[in-house]
Parts: structure tokens; C-alpha cells; sequence
């Protein structure tokens, strides 16, 4: 392999990798090379493989905190969507309120943020009928980032979310009697892998 | 890293922890090693992302290089995982062979 090659291969590693290992695979690599045990392109493939793969094991190294937020910001989010008309408190679910409004997910993004290294925290956006309140539960903080402090949002990793969002039988305020729930899951593709956000409505 | 994120990768981490069992390796010495003994043929990055992982892990050491090569050695954490996964590997192998042989009587 050429230096220019080489270089390359190695600008694809993170540099904290780079700086402790890369001598070292460069060095074998030419070493296989050299002794007939690889060509040169299955090692510029192999060494492009795994810095690919370092890059994905970093990311979610550093975004592992950060799931878990995304994971509870999510939950924060749907736990909270119950309704309450004119301070009632929600009534249980019956048989008699089998309907089922349509409500979806509109969007769930992710966005990394810098804070001593790679953060993520999780917006989610739910439609619901007019009418339905959104009400936090005792004991439940929702963590929203500012926006000047929110770069654009990029998928981070791969995160699939059960959330429940429970939504009255029928809207108005005035009218809530009972409350059914619905179910969405919001999955979140890596970058690399070429998807991207994706949104499943309620069943 | 865990022992736990070991667990979960492959078997690679196993195969490396092998080879340094006896002595210490440098990186041609390990996929020949390697190669020897599971007939593996691990690639130059494929074999340090392994070993930065083990590393990170506690699991190996790497030792002052020796002319170009850096030679890396197992740690009593890494034999002491490695003991238990062989273990581990060897009661279902165990199990898994006594059953096939039973069912094939």
C-alpha cells in the first residue's frame, strides 16, 4: 500500500484509536503484505472495515448515557400524555369506550450535544386529538434541550422505544371519561447503515 | 468497557485470549497463531479492534515494542475471563454432545 493510501485508511480511524494503534496496524498490515498472507486491497479492506467499525463502537460508547436518556425522555413524554378535563382525573378505561382516536407520532429525532463529549437527547412529537392535556406525572422530568444549543438532528444509533400515549375516546375536555391506550414505536437507524428516522403509527 | 461488552462481541476476543495463554504475541504472531490453532485468518484491523477492546477491557497488556513490534500479553483478569468462558463453553459442549449422543443411540 502507498502512503497516500495508507494516510487515508488511517484518517477513517478515531483519532484517539489512530494515535494508540495505528503504527501498529499500518505496521502489520505492510508485515502481511510483505510475508504473502494478504494483498494489498484485502488489507486496505480489512483495515477500512474495521475503522468503520471503530467509528460505529465509539459513537455508541460515547451515546450509551445518552440512550438511556433518550429512553426516558420518551417514556417522560408518552407517560405524560393522559387527559384531564376541568380537573377530573382520569377515569379508568371501560368496554363502553372501545373507540380508538387517531393519533400518531409525527416525529422523533435524536440529536447529539456536545456536553463533555457526545450527548443525545430525544425530542418526541405526538398528535392527538384537540382537547387532550398533557400532564407530567409526579416524580417524571422531562429534560428538553434549548434549541440554540441543539444542532441539527442527526440519527445517532440504533433505539427502538416502546411508548404509550394514551388518548381519550373523545375530545373536548369537557367530554373525557375514559382513556384507551395506543401503542407507537420509534426506531432510530444509524447514519452509516442509510436509513434514517423512522416513524410507525399507532397500530 | 465491560466484561460484559467482551461477552458480547465474538468469539475474536477468545481466539486472541487463547493465543496469549502460554506467552506473549505480537500481531503477526497471533493471526498465525490463530490461524494454527481455530483456522481462523484474522485481518491487521480486525485483529486490533479486538485488542484495543481487550485492552480496554483489562484483559491484555501490551508490552515495550521489540524492534518494530509490539508484543501484548494476557493479564490475570483476562485469564481469569478467559477460564470462566472456556468453562462456560466447555459444560455446553458437554451437554450438547452427551444429548446428540443420545439421541443418535
Amino acid at each position: 500500500m502507498n502512503r497516500h493510501l495508507v494516510r487515508l485508511l488511517l484518517m477513517l480511524y478515531p483519532r484517539p484509536w489512530r494515535n494508540r494503534y495505528g503504527t501498529e496496524v499500518v505496521r502489520l498490515t505492510q508485515d502481511l503484505i510483505l510475508a504473502g498472507e494478504t494483498t494489498p486491497a484485502r488489507g486496505a479492506l480489512n483495515m477500512m472495515g474495521a475503522a468503520l467499525a471503530e467509528r460505529g463502537r465509539a459513537l455508541a460508547y460515547s451515546s450509551r448515557t445518552a440512550v438511556a436518556m433518550v429512553v426516558a425522555a420518551l417514556l417522560a413524554v408518552a407517560g405524560s400524555f393522559y387527559a384531564s378535563g376541568h380537573g377530573r382525573p382520569p377515569q379508568p378505561p371501560s368496554a363502553a369506550s372501545a373507540a380508538r382516536l387517531p393519533a400518531k407520532l409525527t416525529s422523533c429525532v435524536v440529536w447529539p450535544q456536545a456536553i463533555g463529549g457526545v450527548a443525545v437527547q430525544a425530542r418526541a412529537k405526538i398528535a392527538v386529538p384537540a382537547g387532550v392535556k398533557i400532564a407530567v406525572p409526579a416524580g417524571v422530568k422531562i429534560a428538553v434541550p434549548a434549541r440554540a444549543t441543539a444542532p441539527k438532528p442527526v440519527p445517532v444509533t440504533d433505539i427502538l422505544v416502546p411508548v404509550t400515549v394514551i388518548v381519550p375516546d373523545r375530545p373536548g375536555p369537557a367530554k373525557v371519561a375514559t382513556l384507551k391506550p395506543a401503542r407507537f414505536m420509534c426506531t432510530v437507524a444509524a447514519p452509516e447503515r442509510g436509513r434514517r428516522t423512522l416513524i410507525l403509527p399507532s397500530p | 468497557m465491560t466484561s460484559d461488552s467482551i461477552r458480547g462481541s465474538s468469539d475474536r476476543s477468545i481466539l486472541i485470549l487463547t493465543s496469549l495463554a502460554d506467552w506473549p504475541k505480537h500481531g503477526y504472531a497471533l493471526i498465525k497463531d490463530i490461524e494454527g490453532f481455530a483456522g481462523v485468518k484474522l485481518g491487521a484491523g480486525t485483529l486490533y479492534s479486538a485488542l484495543a477492546k481487550l485492552e480496554q477491557a483489562g484483559f491484555v497488556e501490551a508490552l515495550p515494542a521489540e524492534e518494530r513490534r509490539r508484543p501484548y500479553q494476557i493479564t490475570a483478569a483476562g485469564r481469569e475471563f478467559l477460564y470462566q468462558r472456556l468453562t462456560e463453553s466447555a459444560r455446553i459442549a458437554e451437554v450438547g454432545l452427551r444429548r446428540i449422543a443420545v439421541a443418535s443411540s
